[in-house]
């Protein structure tokens, strides 16, 4: 803290109620001043009034009184009149009354005073030897001189003394007056200090106010600003140095919060990584060795486990065990390493919750139950082979987190650190279990992935050794045919020797049958050719029309043996398909020739193509037997034949609409039939035309 | 007329084929297996061979093959007989210098026509 910050320190209560005091001070001073003043004032005049104007008064009547008596004994001793004593005698009495009244204003000093009365007093003794005197006598003039020098003399000492009680009331009258002034003068002064004071403290105040708080205000504005490393000066007085100490406090616990949040933010950065590094791809050992990888990288971990539960049994072996400083342990020394016993596994995963296990050395030493731990740990402890495990890794603490699907547990993640001085932290323990969850699902989806691939394997082997099997089976039996047909043929032919009717008639019969077990077998090839989709690899553009025109030529001959009449409509421009021609050629052949078998003689075939809502359409139509309409959902099954056709022996395998449809089906196209028994049947196929999918410009 | 070398291991098509062709008035000489087949188109003079393709040890392409290497019999006529009709065998045997294939089962007819075809081609 600065010198200036200090010398503006301290409460602004105190400092502002120290000047209310002051100022209150002085006022209550001026107040006191004030009165004393007046009480001074008071006191002078009081004493003018009181004392003495009546002291004066009563000198005045002195010297009247004295005035009275010479003048009557002057009265007498010219006129010889003793009535005029009478009035000597009242002024002597008078004057004995009087001097002991002037004496009570206790004005004027007791020594002159004492003077007067006796130079009065003399004066009296002398007059009163003159009123026993004869008027006009030596005697009396003597003493008529006498009396007069004597009273002079009092008359003297008498306005002397009134002189004094002039100059004292003067005095006093002075000393009002300058009560007055100084009365005046303080109150002044005492009023200027008072507002200088107040204008003084008030400016003082405001300043020391204003000042810090105009700076933690900046700052505060500053940190919501995002300016967090602003901070205030702690500076001015107590109770702003208070707030802008609350202010920093804020700052410092945002500060806090945003590391932890940052913290955070680059963990889930890490944890959402690995996450899409696990699901990479779908095997169950990338997922753990990506997994361990992952999460011992990103939580900082010295060892990870992952406990999977073994195919087929009951227990959760290690699967994979990382570490810090050697990465993923071979597969021999993982082995060495105990797992968890199942039981703690299964209880851990009922729980759903993370099991953080801090101070495992003070488990390792003896067997005692772990407080809070799932299983066999938390009731009888860990296991001596475990304990043992874990003091040779020298594990501090760990997280472990079940995974799982459903029911079961597939197993646990483990996370553990060697060193006491880095615990866990709720951040960490909150994305290890959320990583936790992600491998969880990674490693169930992996599994099941291995086993569905494994089961696709399987069933695509199975489904090659089908179709292996009936392309052997079939190329098999050729072979016994082709001498069968031959020989027939060469009977037939009677290249041996002339038959009887009956011989060639039952030779008719097995040469038909010869040939319906070779249109079978063909058939059969062809049907698991095309499955397997070894067919589909010859697409090229192919103008239907083209084929049209040649299936209607090949079919010809024997459309004109059954006398049924054949017609082909096909549009003016070409009509394009991407496609494999001999596949489309084998859809009309088959098509054509189930026309023309099931149509009697005089009906009519008629082969359409056209485009229509952008699809070719290819449409085969007889005035045949028709289907009954109940059977015609089943007609592209395997080795399906209408029951009218089975039952007026026309020969067939069943396979051909089969074929037809698989066909159109690899060819993105579908096929409808629609039939009337007796009426005739036309069976339409749509193709998507060239260009339409994109794959190829027409031609 | 013309000498016809017939290669199969099965003795009735041997025999068939033989039968057709000896009565359409060819001389065949018929054996089991495509090193046999080799020896008659060597030490004899044939027109033309009849070779099956699938035969135990040595089959007909690889007997094909070998009568094309060999300045003797390399314009010797072949035709492939086949118990498969894709089209990937059929070149196949094109390739291996074929110069025609009928395929299992066929009729002895057929057969004797193609010969005859087959070897008018080559005189012309």
């Amino acid at each position: 803290m600065s010198g200036a910050s200090r010398r503006a320190g301290g409460r602004v209560a105190y400092r502002l109620g120290f000047a209310f005091g002051l100022l209150t001070l002085l006022i209550a001073l001026c107040g006191a001043s004030a009165l004393i003043g007046a009480l001074v004032l008071e006191s002078q005049r009081d004493r003018i009034v009181d004392r003495v104007h009546p002291a004066e008064d009563d000198n005045v009547r002195l010297l009247n009184a004295g005035v009275s008596a010479q003048r009557s004994m002057r009265g007498y001793l010219v006129t010889g009149d003793r009535s005029e004593l009478a009035a000597f005698r009242g002024a002597q009495q008078a004057i004995a009354s009087i001097t002991a009244e002037v004496r009570a204003h206790d004005v004027l000093d007791g020594d002159d005073l004492a003077t007067q009365q006796r130079q009065i007093e003399a004066y009296l003794r002398v007059a009163d030897e003159q009123a026993n005197s004869i008027p006009g006598s030596a005697r009396a003039i003597e003493l008529t001189r006498e009396a007069s020098r004597r009273f002079n003399t009092f008359e003297v000492t008498n306005a002397r003394l009134n002189d004094q009680m002039s100059e004292e009331e003067k005095r006093l009258d002075d000393r009002a007056e300058t009560a007055i002034r100084v009365g005046i003068a303080g109150l002044g002064a005492a009023l200027v200090a008072a507002l200088t004071a107040a204008v003084y403290t008030s400016v003082h105040a405001t300043r020391a106010l204003t000042g810090p708080l105009r700076r933690t205000e900046w700052t505060l504005g500053r940190l919501t600003a995002g300016d967090h490393a602003a901070r205030a000066e702690v500076t001015g007085p107590e109770e702003i140095r208070a707030v802008a100490r609350s202010v920093n406090l804020l700052a410092d616990e945002g500060d806090r919060l945003r590391a932890v949040e940052q913290e955070r933010q680059r963990l889930s950065m890490g944890a959402r990584e690995t996450g899409i590094r696990i699901r990479d791809r779908l095997e169950v050992g990338y997922v753990l060795d990506a997994a361990c990888n992952g999460i011992g990288e990103v939580l900082a971990a010295d060892y990870v486990f992952i406990l999977l539960a073994e195919d087929g049994g009951s227990g959760f072996p290690l699967a994979r065990v990382w570490s810090a400083e050697r990465g993923l342990l071979p597969d021999e020394e993982r082995r060495r390493i105990p797992t968890f016993p199942a039981d703690v596994v299964r209880e851990h995963y009922r729980r759903g919750t993370p099991w953080l296990v801090t101070d495992l050395p003070q488990y390792v030493s003896e067997t005692r139950p772990v407080p809070g731990a799932p299983g066999s740990f938390g009731k009888t402890g860990i296991p001596a082979e475990n304990r043992a495990a874990a003091a040779a890794l020298g594990l501090d603490s760990a997280v472990i987190i079940p995974i799982g699907m459903g029911e079961e547990p597939i197993g646990a993640v483990s996370v553990a650190r060697t060193s006491a001085d880095r615990p866990w932290r709720p951040v960490d323990i909150e994305i290890a279990e959320s990583m936790a969850g992600g491998i969880g699902r990674a490693l169930h989806t992996a599994l099941l992935y291995e086993k569905e691939s494994g089961l696709v394997d399987k069933l695509r082997a199975l489904d090659k050794a089908k179709s292996d099997f009936l392309s052997t089976v079939s190329h098999e039996l050729r072979t016994p045919l082709t001498s069968i047909v031959g020989y027939i043929e060469l009977l037939k032919d009677e290249d041996t020797g002339p038959l009887s009717p009956s011989q060639l008639r039952m030779l008719e019969v097995v040469d038909r049958n010869a040939n319906r077990l070779r249109a079978l077998i063909e058939d059969l090839l062809t049907l698991s050719r095309i499955e397997s989709g070894a067919f589909i690899s010859q697409k090229a553009p192919i103008d239907l029309r083209q084929l049209v025109a040649s299936a209607a030529d090949a079919i010809e001959p024997a459309a004109e043996a059954a006398s049924v009449r054949l017609e082909t409509r096909c549009p003016e421009q070409p009509l394009v398909l991407e496609a494999d021609g001999e596949q489309l050629d084998r859809v009309l052949m088959n098509l054509l020739s189930n026309a023309v078998k099931f149509t009697r003689a005089g009906g009519t075939v008629s082969v359409r193509a056209d485009v229509q809502d952008g699809e070719a359409v290819l449409s085969v139509s007889d005035t045949g037997i028709g289907i009954p309409a109940a059977e015609q959902e089943k007609l592209f099954q395997r080795f399906f034949r209408a029951s009218n056709a089975t039952e007026q022996a026309i020969p067939g395998t069943g396979l051909g609409l089969t074929i037809v449809h698989t066909i159109v089906a690899n060819h993105g196209g579908r096929t409808q039939v629609r039939s009337e028994e007796g009426r005739g049947t036309t069976i339409t196929t749509w193709l998507p035309l060239a260009g339409t999918d994109g794959t190829a410009d027409s031609a | 007329m013309a000498h016809v070398l017939i290669a199969d291991d099965d003795a009735d098509i041997r025999d068939l084929v033989a039968f057709k062709l000896t009565q359409s008035g060819h001389q065949v000489t018929a054996v089991e297996d495509g090193m046999a087949a080799l020896r008659a188109a060597r030490e004899n003079t044939v027109d033309l061979a009849l070779l099956d393709i699938r035969m135990p040890g040595m089959s007909g392409l690889d007997v094909c093959r070998e009568l094309r290497a060999t300045a003797q019999t390399a314009t010797l006529p072949v035709i492939m007989i086949t118990a498969r009709s894709q089209e990937a065998d059929v070149e196949v045997g094109f390739a291996a210098g074929a110069d025609d294939y009928i395929i299992k089962p066929f009729s002895p007819r057929e057969l004797s026509s193609r010969v005859t075809a087959v070897l008018n081609r080559v005189e012309r």
